[in-house]
């Protein structure tokens, strides 16, 4: 036993000191700081072309890229824990005996240190008679001892004060209780859920790589609906869900972020969106002078291959609003929306495969038609879109055969004829496709010819792929978490808060009293100190003063 | 504990008057939470604030006022020392500033626009927008008021520097309720939201909480001298604020999903306390090293650049923007420069003047001119003035037990407000704790104030250290609050500068 005590115990005691806990304190925010510099659970292949192979292996066998699950920052709030227990083990039998004990004789020596100090002499009075009086002041808590034929008096106020330090310490240690219950006994995880579909396993980061886990119950998507501000900002995403447990559907709610679903010790919540695999149909409008345009039926995430030229296109995303600010820099910001939208990635012989934004609607700006828009992005990142303006308005098939017809009529009339010859052909040209119900933005059409005549034949491609119907799916993203932990973090911070105010806020105070019997009447000391806040302590020294004079009518 | 106002406020502060006031508001706040219980078909934001201000709203808090009267009644009539508690006379100037800022914003509502002229797109004619500018121009207007009481101390300027603070802080206050109030009139009042969404908004939030906790320890320790210290730190806080303003960070804007929540509003101010108590008690310890340096060092430069330092950036930066403004007024019209943004103003300004004006290496010369110029006139005068000038300022005692209390104020109230954004989390994000770069930087203050408050405490540590503590600890906060939001990504993003 004794040998337990000479080598255990200088090892608690480090273990208790301060010096440590405010060493750990540093060090954990250090290391927290890491963390956000240094993006978390991100690719791994961002990170090797980051870093390079050296650092990469280094940081990856240090646990960098999810640092905060890392076995030596888990190891870090291991030992806090280790250090507050033994704190607590250590102080806490100490605390309590003194808010037990309390001296009520004062020294000669310690009266003349006292900070505030008064002396009254009462005639024709007994010293039970005032010493009761005193005691009748019930905001503080008194105790009495009598010796040599004096009597001594103690007069305590937030007695209580260093249960503060016990809460605010025994709250941190339940709060990292409560965590490491939520790491070792829960889950969080993400699930992806098309709409009219169920979906039953979530998978979640774990190290470097994805785990998944089974849920007791499916969850089915009945329905995701984005609802937009007049500005065209998202206001509100909201799932319809269907909990299939057993077979049987147990409820159906609906859930929008802040507000999730409960059941079965999980909640589901909101999390994130996309599309889920929507139905589309484009048109190829064939460039080789044949006019013909193509329907082509397909979907998103999946690939379609044009048989013809051999060009393949896989749909990544659909999106039926596309907010852009119309407003040059500089004037107030005009968003506009320019119409639902289809991303996918065209590949084919010869052709550098690139990403390709294709829309349903011409590009309008005030009203005025400004011919069909393609975007175009070389590297495949969608940051990196550039706007094409091919000219004619190509959702129109009126302008699709005008466009034609024009260009068979200048290459008809020779490529010397003079400018009255261009406007001639695009003038016969209009007449045969509109006949005699011109179109009212007839100056514009003629722009937009003139425009296609020089874009449309330099294009790449041997077909313009034009969005044509849609039948959109979401997807809803939805997370489920299951946390035993957090309860226990709930009290634990309750005891925090309310142990910090304690200790900040209530300091103990104390009076003593000396009732001596004296030829001239009872001779009445008093002596008063706080542990904090001095200032507020005179007033309320003065205070109790005049209510002891009060009461023995001698104000 | 009792607070000392100024005189002609004696009475209403005291007695019977300032007890059942006391009772009548938390009456009212009984009354209007119950109205969100009980008043409707759950709690809907919207439809709850217009229901507090129809007749149902008039019963329900008249109902709250009167059993408030009665309890004020009932409570304070059985003794006499009941009626002068330090906790009612310490909370209700606080409640009576809240009711003024209503009261204020009230006013303020009829001078707004007619509601054909309120456009979405261009909100620049909102009348908010103008209080804050007056707002802004007070606090300019007081701090350099407090910095020359510390050269002038028995002159007129120490009451117009806190009659300035104290009127700034309700301009700022009533321009946040009017913003909230305001938010309803566009989009047909589908965006209404409380004035806590974005930096902006919380910029004006942190001035008039961190310069009332100022006042507040200002009135009770009589440390006028502290001001200089305070208000110049907001002073900095609204240039900041003025340059968001300027590139068109003012404007109310559609709250995202993740922030349509009633804890926005208990999260972001909460959380605004601590970060103003910390800016206090940084005032405090800037102060503390100033002085001690020249108490025990006889340094006098080492005072002088305590108290000129930040003001010397802000003289530089100021003088730099104007001469820009003014160049770039030669070549255009003041209307079109008005309605640049600060990007596009130093591109022209750039097609004007030299390139080594607009680069930042100027303005970093321009201050160190100034820091030197104002340092030696400062030092010059406090060796002049001696210990005369020193008699300004609260010794180095009352000084570290200034920071210690804004810190013992700070602290509880950010760790609540980080307890009740991991509520929030929990209810929003499918985790309480998610090691986002915000959470984690939050937990970096805690640590730092935490470990502040145990060497003090615990180790009886007080004086330079300390003083020092408090400086860094608001320079992590600081990067807590503004640094997360713009360098770092995040669930936090929507602080983030669009």
């Amino acid at each position: 036993m004794s040998y337990y005590h000479k080598s255990v115990k200088p090892l608690l005691l480090r273990f208790a000191s301060m010096t440590l806990a405010i060493v750990l304190l540093t060090v954990l925010a250090l290391a927290s700081m890491i963390g956000t510099v240094l993006l978390q659970n991100q690719e791994q292949a961002d990170y090797l072309t980051q870093f390079g192979p050296v650092w990469y292996w280094v940081f990856r066998g240090l646990g960098m890229f999810d640092m905060y699950h890392a076995w030596w920052f888990i190891s870090l709030l291991g030992f806090l824990m280790l250090s507050l227990s033994f704190c607590l083990w250590h102080n806490v039998p100490r605390m309590l005996k003194e808010m037990r004990s309390r001296k009520v004789m004062l020294a000669d020596r310690a009266w003349k240190r006292m900070p505030h100090t008064h002396e009254w002499v009462f005639v024709n009075e007994t010293v039970e008679h005032v010493q009761e009086k005193v005691q009748g002041i019930t905001s503080w808590q008194w105790r009495i001892q009598k010796e040599e034929g004096k009597t001594h008096l103690r007069g305590d106020k937030g007695s209580y004060h260093k249960l503060g330090y016990i809460l605010v310490h025994s709250a941190m240690l339940v709060i990292l209780i409560g965590g490491w219950m939520s790491v070792q006994f829960g889950f969080r995880g993400n699930m992806a859920v098309p709409e009219g579909q169920a979906e039953s396993k979530i998978s979640y980061l774990k190290g470097t790589g994805v785990e998944g886990l089974e849920m007791p119950f499916d969850v089915r998507c009945n329905e995701f609906i984005i609802n937009f501000y007049p500005n065209g900002m998202p206001k509100e995403f909201r799932s319809n869900l269907t909990i299939i447990d057993d077979g049987k559907e147990m409820l159906t709610s609906d859930i929008i972020v802040n507000e999730p679903l409960y059941y079965k010790g999980v909640r589901i919540y909101q999390a994130s969106f996309g599309d889920g695999g929507s139905d589309i149909s484009l048109k190829l409008l064939r460039l080789d002078g044949s006019k013909r345009i193509d329907t082509v039926k397909a979907e998103i995430y999946k690939t379609y291959t044009d048989a013809e030229t051999g060009i393949s296109m896989e749909f990544t995303d659909f999106k039926p609003y596309n907010v852009e600010n119309m407003a040059a820099p500089g004037e107030p910001k005009q968003f506009q929306d320019i119409g639902p939208a289809v991303d996918f990635i065209l590949r084919g012989p010869d052709l550098k495969a690139v990403k390709v934004r294709s829309f349903l609607n011409p590009f309008e700006v005030n009203g005025q038609n400004q011919g069909t828009l393609i975007m175009v992005s070389l590297t495949g990142d969608v940051r990196d879109f550039e706007s094409f303006f091919l000219g004619p308005d190509l959702s129109n098939p009126k302008e699709w055969e005008l466009f034609h017809i024009f260009g068979n009529k200048v290459a008809g009339a020779g490529e010397d004829a003079g400018k009255t010859a261009g406007i001639e052909a695009f003038k016969a040209a209009v007449n045969e496709v509109y006949g005699e119900k011109k179109p009212k933005d007839f100056q514009d059409l003629g722009l937009r010819a003139l425009q296609g005549m020089s874009v449309l034949p330099s294009m790449p491609w041997p077909f313009i792929p034009m969005l044509d119907d849609y039948e959109q799916h979401y997807y809803t993203g939805l997370q489920l978490a299951h946390d035993p932990g957090m309860d226990v973090v709930w009290i634990g911070s309750a005891f925090l808060v309310f142990g910090l105010c304690i200790m900040l806020y209530v300091a103990h105070r104390k009076v003593w009293l000396l009732f001596e019997e004296t030829d001239k009447g009872v001779k009445v000391r008093i002596a008063g100190m706080s542990n904090r806040n001095a200032m507020a302590f005179e007033n309320e020294f003065n205070e109790l003063l005049r209510e002891l004079e009060k009461s023995l009518s001698i104000a | 504990m009792t607070v000392a106002v100024a005189s002609p406020l004696n009475r209403i502060y005291q007695g019977r008057i300032v007890h059942s006031r006391f009772w009548v508001y938390i009456g009212l706040m009984v009354g209007a939470t119950l109205l969100a219980i009980f008043g409707g078909n759950g709690y809907d934001e919207d439809s709850y604030l217009f229901r507090l201000l129809s007749l149902q709203g008039v019963l329900w808090c008249g109902a709250g006022a009167v059993a408030g009267v009665v309890a004020s009644l009932f409570l304070g009539g059985r003794a006499a020392s009941g009626l002068n508690s330090p906790s009612i006379m310490n909370t209700t100037p606080w409640l009576d500033g809240l009711t003024l800022m209503l009261v204020l914003m009230a006013i303020f509502t009829l001078l707004e626009p007619h509601s054909s002229l309120i456009s979405y797109e261009d909100q620049s004619n909102m009348v908010s927008g103008k209080i804050v500018m007056t707002m802004n121009m007070l606090f300019l207007f007081s701090a350099v008021c407090y910095i020359t009481y510390l050269f002038a101390p028995e002159s007129f300027i120490g009451k117009m520097a806190t009659f300035t603070a104290w009127a700034g802080v309700y301009a700022g206050g009533s321009s946040l309720l009017l913003r909230w109030y305001e938010s309803y009139l566009f989009l047909d009042g589908d965006i209404g939201h409380a004035p806590v969404s974005n930096l902006y908004e919380v910029f004006i939030l942190m001035f008039c909480i961190t310069c009332s906790i100022y006042l507040s320890f200002e009135r009770r320790y009589q440390a006028k001298a502290m001001g200089a210290f305070v208000m110049v730190i907001i002073a900095a806080g609204v240039f900041f604020g003025i340059w968001l303003d300027s590139i068109g960070q003012a404007d109310i804007k559609p709250l995202v999903p993740a922030l349509q929540s009633y804890w926005m509003k208990i999260h972001v101010p909460l959380n605004f306390i601590g970060y103003g108590s910390f800016a206090v008690a940084c005032a405090a310890g800037m102060l503390f090293l100033g002085r001690e340096t020249y108490e025990n060092k006889n340094n006098s430069k080492g005072f002088a650049f305590s108290i000129v330092v930040i003001p010397s950036i802000l003289i530089a930066i100021s003088f730099k923007a104007l001469i820009t403004y003014q160049a770039c007024l030669n070549v255009v019209t003041n209307q079109s420069v008005a309605a640049m943004s600060v990007r596009e103003v130093l591109k022209l300004a750039s097609s004007v003047l030299p390139s080594w004006w607009i680069s930042p290496w100027t303005t970093v010369v321009m201050t160190v001119v100034i820091l030197v110029a104002l340092v030696l006139l400062t030092s010059g005068f406090i060796e002049r003035k001696g210990n005369s000038f020193l008699n300004t300022f609260p010794t180095l005692e009352v000084l570290d037990n200034f920071a210690y209390k804004a810190v013992a104020v700070g602290f509880p109230a950010f760790t609540l407000a980080t307890i009740l954004g991991a509520a929030w989390a929990a209810e929003a994000w499918g985790g309480y704790w998610s090691w986002d770069p915000k959470e984690t930087w939050a937990l970096i203050v805690w640590l730092f104030y935490g470990a502040y408050l145990h060497v003090r405490i615990s180790h009886g540590w007080s004086g330079k250290t300390l003083a020092w503590w408090a400086v860094a600890g608001f320079v992590v906060t600081l990067f807590c609050f503004v640094g997360v939001n713009m360098y770092l990504s995040g669930l936090h993003s929507y602080g983030r500068l669009a």
